[in-house]
């Protein structure tokens, strides 16, 4: 305790401080969920304008707005700024942190899906079996199926309702899971035709 | 010699610093940050700044809010009434640029620096005490200090009126 106080005071910046009160001091601890300025990566913006959309400082005459689109990415105006997080929160890629909540945020942030699910429109009769056993209301029926990819949670549930074969497919979009896919298709249509 | 009482008077100018809060109306956040400012973990008065809400003691002016039409004239005249040397610092989103009040719907007169000379200003919505404490214990004094060295020229004839 004492030689730690001795070091500070006899150092040349301790000694500053002792005679002189206005030498700035170390900046406290962020509380947990301190929203800070939002600090933007530009090399993971995509340049949606999610946050843009979501600022809910407009512009006003001779102000601008929080945040304003440029051409490489989002351009914050800190003088307008009221750090309530929203482009944080929307950021399809988290390239916004504001503070300690971008640790929370980041676990919001959806992974992206290893499939997707295709209608095949030459084949679709309409007849809207799937989207009576679509839990997530991800599929609409207006002649032919439609899915919604965002809604969507691969639950495959379409694809055994659907009376025609092969209308509703499920395409991975990983390369090993297309794969691993195809091997175990061929091995079932194998044992089918042993069995046959 | 005359240089060295200068700087002596700059120095304990400094150490003893009268502070007026005013709240042109904003939405009280900014206020309960300087609030802050004054309790233990953030000690203000340590540094030798004294809250003393009476403009004509105080030698700085702390302006919160967008200034609406109403606190205009009542601004300009709070910041005659302060004597000189005096300083301005302006806290928050509000005061800075109008924050969220400034935009289409809005009934604010902008920015305090549109008003009055503004000498710091301190963005966020509200900002953290510790960036309040930095601005007033950073930036005022040192206005002080320099003013002795200042008052012969265009703040002399301010100082007189």
């Amino acid at each position: 305790m004492l030689p730690d106080y001795l070091g500070q005071i006899l150092t040349r910046k301790g000694g500053k401080r002792l005679l002189d009160a206005h030498s700035p001091r170390r900046i406290l601890d962020r509380p947990p969920r301190f929203r800070d300025f939002p600090r933007i990566d530009l090399d993971r913006c995509v340049v949606c304008g999610a946050c843009a959309d979501a600022c809910p400082v407009g512009e006003a005459e001779n102000q601008p707005p929080a945040l304003e689109m440029g051409d490489r990415g989002p351009v914050l105006h800190r003088e307008r700024c009221i750090r309530c997080g929203l482009c944080a929160e929307v950021c399809p890629v988290g390239a916004i942190e504001v503070g300690t909540l971008a640790e929370e945020v980041k676990e919001r942030v959806v992974p992206s899906k290893p499939a997707r699910v295709v209608v095949d429109r030459d084949l679709c009769v309409g007849c809207g079996r799937c989207q009576e056993v679509c839990p997530s209301d991800a599929i609409e029926v207006d002649e032919t199926a439609s899915v919604d990819p965002e809604r969507c949670v691969l639950c495959e549930r379409c694809i055994q309702a659907c009376p025609v074969a092969g209308a509703i497919k499920l395409i991975p979009l990983d390369v090993e899971e297309l794969a691993r896919r195809w091997t175990e298709h061929l091995k079932e249509a194998l044992r089918r035709a042993r069995e046959g | 010699m005359r240089s060295l009482l200068k700087r002596l008077k700059g120095f304990v100018r400094s150490r003893s610093i009268h502070v007026t809060v005013v709240n042109t109306g904003g939405c009280n956040g900014c206020d309960i940050e300087i609030l802050a400012c004054y309790t233990y973990r953030y000690d203000l008065e340590q540094y030798g700044i004294y809250y003393h809400n009476n403009p004509r003691k105080s030698d700085v002016l702390i302006v919160t809010g967008p200034v609406t039409y109403q606190w205009r004239e009542k601004l300009e005249r709070l910041y005659r009434k302060v004597p000189e040397p005096k300083a301005v610092v302006a806290v928050g989103a509000c005061a800075c640029s109008g924050g969220i009040f400034n935009q289409e719907g809005g009934r604010v007169c902008g920015p305090v620096r549109e008003i009055i000379p503004v000498d710091a200003e301190v963005p966020g919505c509200p900002p953290r005490p510790e960036e309040i404490v930095s601005a007033i214990v950073e930036v005022v004094p040192r206005l002080f200090r320099a003013w002795e060295f200042r008052r012969g020229s265009e703040h002399g004839a301010e100082a007189g009126g």
